[in-house]
């Protein structure tokens, strides 16, 4: 995907404009059928969030979606993206954001900015075990509280024995650890 | 300040004499669930009561979990189609079809003209029947037992078309990736246009009875009241922002299939209350009826129904079943199932409930590297402990009711 973006002509100006105001928080921009994601440093992502939702020129009122990946087949480490689908309802119009977390690593909350994100964070953490520091009520929402696994981790495999999905590690040389 | 109480995290609440129970406030924790009629399924509430006032609710979900992001990472593209169907199961087709336009979208698939109006029809008669669904058990939640009676009769019209279609009436299965592979079937227009002829009347009836029922008015009308600017906040989608004043729907805001070559308005709320909610709901039940109106008008009556045979759509299933050639064909493909280029895309559309969002991470496999399901009912429950705060024990089921859940797709 770094290739179609350095095809594309131009850069929008919302990337500028990040560059811009934050030298060093902008990791990559892709453009894959013209949806434009840009990946922003873990310790910037509040402040970047909070840029774009108030900034008049932006205006991102809306968290409409927040996922977890695991990205442990993809890349080496970090080992899980946070994505932050963002929409301005003024504007009418959409923007990926996405930061990297380590494993057990943290990232900060955007709870406090658009309260929206307070059970779609949670979901993130009860199925990959993100940690997001500031956030109201850390605690597991569609699982059991005292479940001890993040399910949609790769490692899990999704029934039977993990046999395979062990064997797949210990070829990857990823320590398998279940519970925190 | 006797008088007043402050619950975690909450506003303050007067209370006056009469309501405490004793010289100190005494506060109930109640347990509303799950096993509880008025909550759709199974769902939890847990209630902080001081009389009948409640201080704090805290939902309890995850019963009907059954882990579908992690079974859709497990199987190939057109093997997820039935599992959208069991998410929100009250309107399976919307969500086939968000699911179909997101691989089609990763695929660079253009669907042909006929199926997209056929779309459309499918996609707005689930609507209908979703919010039929919802006004029948919303009422029934207030003590309206008749209106369910009412609201399932022509549900059931609807049901029996999908029926005809494809066999099923709840798990419809009813797309599949570049259109369809079944052809209308004779009649099938008709019986449609005979639904279209019918529905007006018959949501006259519903109108009579509820839209100047005192009971209704004095259990919806003020009751949890949302701001535009809350809404928004709260990332509301479907009828529940629209209720709030704010004309945010995605049909308008970013027209997919043939939304754009439709006449139809968007209908919203002044107030922000359960009954502005219940009106938006209505009035969106006619533009729907209007909308496929105009796709029975304007839908060619010949032409191709599924997208050019390719790497991504499958060859027609007919052929298949005559020559041999065409059946290893077909097998083949089912057993390969197609590759999507590697990249991500987010596909938003307007469900029944709000807005249907797929994230999907292709690396250039037959399954998805991660497909999320951004379910509307989820997102929408969260303003319910918002809503509950302050409000009477009574209204809860109201409020349940008019965020309009499906524990389906609340769990996933």
């Amino acid at each position: 995907m770094t290739d179609q973006a350095q095809a594309a002509p131009k850069e929008p100006s919302i990337v500028a404009r990040l560059r811009e105001r934050f030298p060093d928080a902008v990791e990559e921009v892709t453009n894959f059928r013209s949806q434009l994601a840009i990946r922003i440093r873990n310790e910037d992502i509040f402040a970047v969030c909070l840029y774009l939702r108030d900034e008049p020129e932006w205006r991102f009122d809306m968290l409409s979606d927040l996922c977890g990946v695991d990205m442990v087949k993809l890349r080496e480490i970090p080992r899980f993206d946070v994505v932050y689908q963002l929409y301005s309802v003024q504007h009418n119009r959409r923007l990926r954001l996405k930061t990297a977390v380590d494993e057990w690593g943290t990232v900060a909350s955007v709870t406090p900015l658009w309260p929206g994100g307070n059970w779609q964070e949670r979901e993130a953490y009860d199925m990959f075990g993100i940690a997001f520091v500031g956030h109201p009520d850390m605690r597991r929402i569609l699982l059991p509280d005292d479940w001890h696994e993040f399910p949609l981790r790769k490692e899990i495999a999704q029934e039977g024995d993990r046999l395979e999905a062990d064997r797949w590690l210990a070829k990857q040389g990823i320590p398998i650890r279940l519970t925190e | 300040m006797a008088n007043t109480l402050v619950p975690s995290g909450g506003t303050a609440i007067e209370i006056t004499d009469e309501q405490q129970v004793d010289d100190i406030h005494r506060v109930i924790t109640l347990n509303m669930g799950p096993q509880h009629p008025s909550t759709h399924g199974v769902f939890r509430v847990v209630l902080d009561l001081e009389g009948e006032i409640i201080l704090d609710a805290r939902p309890v979900m995850g019963y009907l979990h059954r882990g579908v992001e992690k079974l859709f990472e497990n199987h190939r593209y057109p093997q997820l189609i039935p599992w959208t169907d069991r998410t929100d199961y009250a309107a399976a087709p919307s969500n086939n079809l968000a699911i179909c336009m997101t691989i089609e979208q990763i695929c660079g698939i253009d669907v042909p003209e006929r199926a997209e109006y056929f779309r459309v029809i499918l996609a707005e008669l689930s609507r209908i029947s979703s919010h039929l669904l919802w006004v029948g058990t919303h009422a029934l939640d207030m003590g309206a037992l008749s209106m369910v009676l009412y609201a399932f009769r022509e549900r059931e019209m609807i049901l029996d078309l999908f029926d005809s279609f494809c066999g099923a009436r709840l798990t419809t299965n009813i797309m599949e990736i570049g259109g369809f592979t079944r052809d209308i079937p004779d009649g099938w227009i008709e019986k449609c246009r005979e639904f279209v002829a019918i529905f007006p009347s018959r949501q006259q009836e519903y109108v009579d009875l509820l839209s100047a029922n005192p009971i209704w008015l004095n259990r919806t009308k003020g009751i949890g009241v949302i701001t535009a600017e809350e809404a928004i906040a709260y990332s509301l989608t479907g009828p529940m922002i629209r209720g709030s004043g704010v004309a945010f729907d995605i049909r308008k805001a970013k027209p997919y299939l043939v939304y754009d070559r439709l006449d139809w308005e968007v209908p919203i709320g002044e107030n922000g209350d359960t009954y502005d909610r219940y009106l938006v709901r209505m009035e969106e039940m006619r533009q729907s009826l209007s909308m496929i109106e105009q796709c029975l008008d304007q839908m060619p009556p010949e032409g191709p129904f599924l997208a050019r045979e390719s790497n991504y759509v499958q060859p027609p299933h007919l052929a298949s079943q005559y020559n041999a050639e065409d059946m290893q064909r077909h097998f083949v493909w089912t057993i390969k199932g197609p590759r999507p280029p590697k990249g991500e895309v987010y596909c938003a559309t307007e469900g029944p409930k709000g807005e249907i969002g797929f994230y999907l991470i292709s690396d250039g496999s037959a399954v998805p590297y991660r497909l999320h399901y951004r379910a509307p009912s989820f997102v929408n429950l969260q303003i319910l402990p918002k809503l509950a705060r302050g409000a009477m024990l009574a209204d809860v089921v109201a409020l349940i009711g008019t965020i309009d859940i499906v524990l389906g797709d609340v769990d996933r």
